[in-house]
């Protein structure tokens, strides 16, 4: 199955189907999800820090502005 | 071989802590993790985190006192004065212990390290402020691989935060069931069908528990598949601010508002707080235990000396307002932690010996037991006796204040139920105590008719 396949079957389980109870290797499942959603969460992460670097720009500039008004 | 281990280290093959011959604590490193910890020591992260006080210092020491030929080295960590138990921790002593293990292991990865493991049993108060204290934990960071630790942090932080948070904050006992950490899939079934459509909720809770029996079973090749160190950090990332965004809901309890709740004038309070000073100057305790501590008032008379002093209660509410003092104020010398006597913690774990009951981590040098006998002899029908043996097997000395029948905290506890406690009176508590200890000081706090005692325990039962 294509990753985003997996994805969609997982979400849609959670949202609709009844509960299952799970007696397992805890290691597969946690190392798929990570696997599966990688790319995402990544790209998330880099995103956020980008607009982190964008404010801290803007409020730096921002900042020296209003110590030069102040002068 | 292996004499002297200490019984909750023995799941790591990297090595375990012992008792060694001169009665101090020492980790054998065995040779297996011997790349580990070089690396660990070289790379500059021991001295990072041990400087910014997130890991436990350590000293190298003399190979000979290994306990087996698998030991590469032998290391002597700092003493933790006390150890206590995740299902002995507040909401916010719980969730500081999960944004330490995610420091740590953001820190590792700069160093080219992660954590192999996180479990809450890694970390540890110490000054009033979360340890890391597993210095095996650290393995070098394999580029592409997933967090090894993934599920073990959701099920030892995240689940009991969680459904502390959304269900009742007593429930981080189900720690005391779950010492491995709330299976995922209980988790799920457990919190309301909003936490599914949070979409951090989704992914580290309900998708990572349909994952785990997804895959239950199936063989994965794991060679196929990436994961890049930007995709951990972005894990790490949403793991800390999830946990940073969670932050318990006041809620009015029993005992929140006791102290302008009681029949006691500010004059007899003061009276009381000024005869507990007299007595801990008289004993000059060096570790108290205050059983029923609130919010820890009477504690902060101890640890304010520089004691080491436990402060317990059954009250998660009151543990998390003294706790959250504690941050604020930066108090050193009080630990607050969840009790409930009538059920203290047990022998717990593998052999019933993994983690110790709370009677076997003592005894304290001195142990206050202020407005709490009313509640052990009338609300739970313990017999004085009783009381006096089970309080006796935990300290040398005793602060213990006797509330009498007249008592309106006494009436108040007998308001809705018949009085079947004809022995409960001054005469019989004292002739009970004294089988165990010997009253060294009686002193009526003026103002009320509750009488707080000072004993010290028989010699013949040390």
């Amino acid at each position: 199955m294509k990753p985003i396949m997996t994805i969609v079957v997982l979400v849609s389980t959670v949202i609709f189907s009844p509960d299952a109870y799970a007696y397992l290797d805890p290691g597969s499942g946690s190392y798929m999800l990570q696997i599966l959603l990688g790319t995402l969460v990544a790209g998330f992460f880099a995103i956020k820090q980008y607009w982190h670097r964008l404010k801290y720009f803007f409020k730096e500039r921002f900042g020296k502005k209003e110590d030069q008004n102040h002068e | 071989m292996n004499d002297g281990q200490v019984s909750s280290s023995f799941r790591d093959p990297s090595g375990f802590l012992f008792v060694a011959e001169d009665g101090n604590l020492y980790r054998q490193i065995n040779i297996t993790y011997q790349q580990n910890y070089e690396m660990l020591m070289s790379s500059g992260l021991y001295h990072k985190l041990s400087n910014t006080g997130f890991l436990v210092a350590h000293r190298e020491t003399e190979l000979s006192f290994r306990r087996d030929e698998l030991a590469y080295k032998i290391i002597r960590p700092d003493l933790v004065p006390f150890i206590s138990y995740p299902y002995e921790w507040c909401f916010s002593q719980l969730k500081d212990a999960a944004l330490l293990t995610l420091s740590i292991q953001k820190m590792a990865l700069e160093y080219g390290m992660s954590l192999k493991d996180a479990s809450n049993y890694n970390v540890q108060f110490v000054r009033g402020r979360p340890l890391f204290i597993d210095t095996l934990s650290f393995e070098s960071y394999r580029e592409g691989e997933p967090w090894v630790a993934y599920r073990q942090f959701c099920e030892h932080f995240l689940a009991p935060l969680l459904v502390m948070k959304y269900i009742d904050p007593r429930f981080i006992q189900l720690l005391r069931v779950y010492i491995d950490g709330i299976p995922l899939d209980v988790a799920a079934r457990m919190l309301p069908f909003h936490t599914r459509i949070n979409p951090k909720l989704l992914v580290h809770v309900h998708l990572h528990a349909r994952s785990k029996s997804h895959y239950a079973g199936k063989g994965i090749e794991k060679r196929a598949k990436k994961f890049s160190k930007l995709a951990m950090l972005g894990f790490i990332d949403s793991l800390e601010s999830l946990i940073r965004g969670l932050t318990m809901a006041s809620r009015e309890t029993e005992w929140a508002d006791y102290y302008s709740d009681t029949n006691y004038s500010t004059e007899a309070h003061d009276e009381k707080k000024r005869l507990v000073r007299q007595f801990l100057h008289t004993l000059g305790p060096t570790s108290v235990w205050d059983l029923g501590a609130n919010d820890g008032t009477f504690s902060r008379l101890a640890s304010d000396k520089r004691i080491p002093t436990i402060s317990f209660d059954m009250d998660p509410s009151c543990v998390e307002e003294s706790y959250m003092r504690v941050r604020k104020e930066n108090e050193d010398f009080i630990l607050p932690l969840l009790m409930d006597l009538t059920n203290p913690s047990p022998d717990l774990g593998w052999d019933g010996a993994e983690r110790e009951s709370f009677a076997s981590r003592g005894p304290c040098d001195t142990l206050m037991a202020l407005a709490l006998i009313h509640h052990l002899a009338i609300s739970n029908n313990v017999p004085l006796t009783k009381i006096a043996s089970a309080f006796r097997r935990i300290c040398h000395s005793l602060i213990i204040e006797w509330i009498p029948k007249e008592d309106t905290q006494v009436r108040r506890l007998l308001a809705s139920r018949m009085d079947i406690f004809d022995d409960y009176s001054r005469e019989s508590f004292e002739s009970s105590f004294k089988h165990h200890f010997d009253i060294i000081e009686r002193s009526v706090i003026k103002g009320s008719d509750r009488v707080i005692y000072l004993m010290k325990g028989h010699t013949k039962n040390e």
